[in-house]
């Protein structure tokens, strides 16, 4: 499949269209919680849209409770969306049926922030990733074992791992394992929850080339779910930026490191640690909001420094500021 | 700086598994200087939590100290009883660890944990102890700290529980604060706002701060000095600024070109650490080094100082590495 690079200037369809994408979770575990705290609403994930072209890598960049892993999970079908759609080469992922769904997850592969809870401790590396092979290709035997070991090969793995079980192998080498599993299926789109953020340096940095190196070769768009602009920043095309539910800014990756619109946005760059001493930094105060019965209007109203009035008084509007470049604020 | 406030010579601690014996660090020096903030930089397994926990004499069970000094305002702390290292705890060298969580004690408040560092160590009155706790919490800087005193720390969140620890930490104002990577399991928000407090309470009491970390920018952030540890070996001394700029010892190198950069393509470290049992001969690094030539594989590199340097001879702020071939020479 060749690729333009500038697939969006020749206005292709999207891979994968994001509208309005809502879940909330009740925070009353049970008849009596609510009965002593009324109604309580976590809004995981508020009406998110966005779209992702093919060969793109689209990051959702937040802190804790900013509903970048739900709104993967939702993406893929892994919790129900109480609301919006989402499109997948052109199917409408949120109501097919439970067998279309599995042709789907074929084309659309999870790789895990912790690869010790998202491999089967019990299950040898060439059955981990061979599973997915049978399921879906019908393969077995040594066909499967060839083809298992190619996998291995193309993530820096030999067959000589094929029998190890996941406890046998480094956090590197489980997360390799990951990723040879979701590529088995030869999807088109992988979702990435923060694959490297358990690994130590040096090794974060052998995944993430990995991942650079697959991507280009395989022409996959990523979905890259972090916490870490550093990597956003190495990784993708375009950059999303998650608050308490809700998108705060989304826009190409170099215009969001050079020209961040949105206050949270110029918050995470200004909090990188990095090689600036001069301790003139002002860190932002408070603490990430847990999006709890959310008051109307802004969700980072409350830690804003440039927050005013309108900020709280209703629906913050998603406004278009360049090309791609789209932010939720009214003082942009 | 004549006299370090802190000077560890040669420190070896072995560890016994049920079937191997092996090192987990081997001859590492470094000295602190009264008020000084050292960064002590390593992956996983590198033995730096190890060498920060020596430092207390609070290591595992299975290992051992089996040679060096660990010299603290000039007495060695490797000689000392139980007793007096009960005294030097908490009060002239304190620890904050990563996970608050599990350093803190679930089954009393947060706020009688930080009164009791007072009860116990300075034998002040109840109520002394409480409002002094309170006192503390404030220059943390919790919110509400009468309401905070009461809490437990399963109902704060991680970077309330960071604060309340340094609180205990800093409570007996100690000359050295050991911190092992107290900000890696917070948000990036909050990671600034508790090295930004941990700036400020450095300069207010005078401590020096050992800040043990994985992170490169953190450190380079927080520090003026900088050890670099691989699989045990300290590998590479010096300031933040010549040792970020001019890397002498490879691994280092490899480390700065780890950190993701936008349209630069990353060079990673090939390979991976040895099995702690089977150290390779020679320089440890070296099956991972694309610079190790034959003399790396037979004989173990001392720390030297780096030419070009500008230093004086043997200053404390010397730029040394442990390398046959250090580079850029």
């Amino acid at each position: 499949m060749t690729r333009p690079p500038d697939a969006r200037a020749e206005n292709l369809e999207p891979i994968l269209s994001v509208r309005r994408l809502t879940k909330h979770f009740d925070a009353n575990r049970s008849v009596v919680s609510r009965m002593i705290h009324g109604k309580r609403l976590i809004m995981a994930v508020d009406g998110i849209s966005f779209d992702l072209f093919r060969g793109e890598t689209l990051a959702l960049v937040g802190e804790s409770g900013s509903g970048k892993t739900t709104t993967a999970r939702l993406i893929a079908r892994l919790v129900p969306a109480d609301a919006g759609e989402v499109f997948f080469l052109g199917r409408d992922v949120l109501s097919v049926t439970f067998r279309e769904m599995r042709q789907i997850r074929k084309d659309l592969q999870i790789i895990f922030q912790d690869p010790f809870s998202s491999l089967n401790p019990r299950m040898r590396v060439e059955e981990n990733i061979g599973r997915a092979l049978t399921l879906h290709f019908r393969l077995r035997g040594e066909a499967r074992r060839i083809k298992v070991a190619q996998l291995l090969d193309q993530v820096g793995l030999s067959s000589e791992h094929l029998g190890r079980y996941p406890n046998e192998l480094s956090g590197g080498q489980r997360q390799r394992v990951s990723i040879a599993r979701a590529l088995a299926t030869e999807p088109s789109l992988v979702l990435a929850d923060e694959p490297v953020s358990s690994l130590d340096v040096s090794v974060q940095a052998q995944v993430l080339r990995l991942l650079q190196d697959l991507k280009a070769r395989l022409h996959l768009s990523m979905i890259f779910i972090t916490h870490d602009l550093s990597v956003a920043e190495y990784v993708a095309d375009h950059i999303a930026v998650l608050y308490g539910g809700k998108l705060m800014e989304l826009g190409p990756t170099d215009e969001i490191l050079a020209r961040p619109l949105h206050p949270y946005t110029n918050a995470l760059l200004a909090a990188r640690p990095g090689f600036n001493r001069d301790g003139s930094r002002r860190p932002l105060e408070g603490e990430p909001a847990i999006p709890l019965n959310p008051p109307p209007g802004c969700r980072f109203a409350h830690r804003c420094p440039l927050r005013i009035a309108a900020c709280t008084e209703g629906e913050i509007p998603m406004l278009k500021k360049g090309t791609s470049h789209y932010v939720a604020c009214v003082r942009a | 700086m004549s006299n370090p406030l802190l000077r560890i010579e040669d420190l070896t601690v072995e560890f016994q598994t049920d079937t191997h014996r092996f090192c987990v660090v081997e001859g590492f020096s470094l000295s602190i200087a009264a008020g000084e903030t050292v960064g002590l930089v390593g992956e996983s397994g590198s033995g730096k939590t190890v060498t920060a926990l020596a430092i207390l004499r609070l290591i595992d069970p299975r290992a051992e100290i089996v040679a060096g000094h660990i010299w603290f305002r000039g007495e060695d702390i490797l000689r000392k009883t139980e007793a007096e290292m009960r005294r030097i705890r908490g009060r002239k060298i304190a620890m904050i660890f990563q996970e608050p969580m599990t350093a803190l004690n679930p089954s009393y408040t947060v706020g009688e944990q930080v009164a009791e560092v007072y009860r116990y160590q300075l034998r002040t009155s109840r109520a002394d102890a409480k409002r002094r706790a309170l006192e503390m919490f404030e220059r943390v800087k919790l919110p509400s700290p009468r309401t905070m005193y009461g809490k437990y720390a399963h109902e704060l969140s991680g970077g309330m529980r960071q604060r309340a620890m340094i609180a205990a930490a800093l409570a007996c104002k100690p000359d050295l604060l050991i911190a092992d990577e107290p900000t890696t399991a917070l948000d990036v928000s909050i990671q600034a706002q508790i090295l930004a407090l941990l700036q400020d309470l450095q300069t207010e009491i005078g401590m020096a701060v050992l800040f043990v970390s994985h992170n490169l920018e953190v450190v380079a952030e927080l520090c003026k000095r900088v050890a670099v540890i691989y699989a045990g070996n300290l590998v590479e001394v010096g300031t933040v600024d010549t040792l970020f700029r001019r890397p002498a010892h490879p691994y280092t190198a490899g480390l700065l070109r780890s950190i993701p950069r936008r349209r630069q393509t990353l060079q990673p470290i090939t390979g991976s650490i040895f099995e702690p049992h089977a150290p390779p001969p020679g320089c440890c690094f070296h099956p991972r080094c694309p610079y190790a030539e034959a003399r790396c594989i037979e004989e173990i590199p001392g720390l030297r100082q780096v030419k070009g340097d500008g230093s004086r001879e043997n200053a404390p702020d010397a730029h040394v590495a442990a390398c046959h071939f250090p580079l850029g020479q």
